[in-house]
């Protein structure tokens, strides 16, 4: 059982409150996970190459943030 | 007294309740749900939009955070009113388009949307987007205690008063075991976002020009490219940026939002929306005196800057409550980026993540909420620390990185098998795919420029 699962409610829950939930709203089945999609070898191709971009743009901003720090004068 | 539900709404299954599964989230959620179906059932309109708006509202005006409002001061201080009035407005206007998508998939999926990136496309690419989120989280949250210590240091107030008061904001707000109490007291505090508008009214903009400035988009701004690209890419990340979409679609599955609420939950992402333009506009206009009256504005991020240089032509009131809509962008981007951050996390490993659990029950929740505010604090606190570099740098992350976690929204939001016929429609995806485009040649642009000019090869400046 899972942490989120420890304290269960073992009381008689008032009626009305249990019918405001959708089943699938409850906790132990939110809990329960969406099976896995199966990505295409173009998809996950195109994931890959947004993510290597995406990193070579973060890390360019990030020496361009680093240098100016360094240079700034105190 | 039993509150009797249309025939649509569906009961908990008989196997959860039979097997008395039932949590007390389950039960405080279900609280809360009593009243919105019976605000449906009495046909209350405007109550149950009461009880249903929350999460919109909060992502967009929690997105008007302290480097926002700062950038967007920058931009009319630097630049006028031109360009950069209608360009917000626009980017206020893909913000709800991208919002939108996801509070839509977390009212049916109940899921939170780093959950599902894990669930859905595999472990590998849910860290890749917890680690990105982290990254830009932290870096962000330092900048809204930047705000807060600039907002309250105009009326005298220390840097660790002016940051601790912003901790103790974020402990009475999770202290209370009820997503429903957290959202009212952020929702509270939202309200004063709104204050910049009012700053912009003692400005006394003149019509005539504003009109014109959304009619024609001009004048267009000159100057350096690098500093133009700077302003550009901080506008966008002042108002797109990874934390809101794992935020709001995390809120509405922990506010217990249905597909049936989706219609009220349009409402309060684009009354977001609205407000929040108004009020990020409102600080680019109210700023926008020190450009016609051309005040050096380089380094007014710095300190109280822009608050004492509006003084002079919007007097002591004026720029007191610029200051003071300072302190509450950045208060309530400490309460929501904190939370997203504890969502996200919850969701990657599988641990509680929801205001609904109590203290006790859900330590690791509120010990990440409480925690990343901590850290950021910190930051803050170190003496000759780069605060104003930092400011700067915090929408620009969230811009550069921002496309990535746009592209999963647009397949968890297109994904059939989790959204049925809620999926996106073909129109929404073409906006969806330009947004990202769009975000991505903004950061995309400056990093080049700003990186060919630290290293010294100054072709673009």
């Amino acid at each position: 059982m899972q942490d989120h699962q420890q304290h269960i409610y073992l009381g008689e829950p008032e009626e009305d409150l249990i019918e405001s939930l959708e089943p699938d709203q409850l906790v132990v089945e939110m809990d329960r996970p969406v099976s896995r999609r199966r990505l295409s070898g173009a998809t996950t191709a195109g994931l890959w190459a947004l993510r290597l971009f995406l990193l070579t743009i973060t890390a360019m901003v990030i020496y361009a943030f680093v240098a100016g720090v360094i240079n700034t004068p105190r | 007294m039993a509150v009797r539900t249309e025939p649509s709404e569906k009961a908990p299954s008989a196997e959860a309740t039979a097997e008395g599964l039932l949590t007390p989230e389950d039960l405080t959620r279900s609280g809360d749900r009593r009243r919105v179906l019976e605000a449906r059932h009495r046909g209350r309109r405007f109550g149950l939009l009461w009880l249903l708006v929350g999460p919109g509202l909060l992502v967009l005006l929690g997105e008007n955070d302290g480097p926002s409002m700062l950038s967007y001061a920058a931009s009319g201080a630097t630049y006028g009113i031109g360009f950069f009035l209608p360009f917000i407005a626009l980017t206020f206007v893909a913000a709800v388009v991208v919002q939108e998508m996801a509070m839509r998939v977390g009212a049916v999926t109940h899921h939170g949307y780093g959950e599902l990136i894990f669930q859905r496309l595999g472990g590998f690419w849910g860290w890749l987007s917890v680690v990105d989120l982290l990254g830009t989280n932290l870096v962000t949250l330092v900048t809204e205690f930047i705000a807060i210590r600039v907002g309250m240091s105009f009326f005298g107030v220390s840097a660790p008063l002016a940051v601790g008061g912003g901790l103790v904001l974020v402990a009475f707000s999770i202290a209370g075991g009820r997503y429903w109490r957290w959202e009212r007291i952020a929702l509270g505090l939202a309200v004063f976002n709104l204050l910049f508008v009012v700053v912009a009214v003692m400005s006394r903009p003149d019509p005539a020009a504003l009109a014109h400035a959304f009619a024609t988009w001009t004048p267009l701004p000159n100057g350096s490219l690098q500093l133009f690209l700077l302003v550009l890419a901080s506008n966008v990340g002042a108002t797109v940026t990874p934390w809101m979409v794992f935020f709001q679609q995390s809120a509405v599955v922990d506010k217990g939002m249905t597909p049936k609420d989706i219609p009220q939950a349009r409402i309060d992402t684009v009354l977001g929306g609205v407000l929040a333009a108004a009020a990020g506009c409102g600080a680019l206009v109210a700023a926008s005196v020190l450009f016609v009256h051309h005040v050096d504005t380089s380094q007014l991020q710095a300190g109280t800057g822009f608050a004492q240089a509006l003084q002079p032509f919007i007097g002591y009131p004026g720029a007191a409550i610029f200051s003071l809509g300072l302190v509450e962008a950045g208060a309530l981007a400490i309460m929501t980026i904190s939370a997203s951050t504890a969502y996200a996390l919850g969701e990657a490993v599988k641990g509680p993540h929801s205001f609904n659990r109590k203290l006790g029950d859900a330590k690791s929740f509120y010990g990440i909420n409480l925690g990343a505010a901590v850290v950021a604090a910190a930051v803050v606190l170190i003496p000759g620390a780069p605060l104003l570099s930092i400011t700067l740098n915090a929408n620009l992350l969230a811009t550069v990185l921002m496309p990535a976690a746009l592209v999963f929204l647009i397949m968890l939001a297109n994904d059939g098998e989790l959204m049925g016929p809620r999926s996106n429609p073909g129109w929404l995806n073409w906006i969806g795919i330009a947004v990202a485009v769009l975000v991505g040649l903004a950061g995309t642009s400056y990093a080049v420029v700003a990186f060919f000019n630290t290293v010294g090869w100054h072709f673009l400046s």
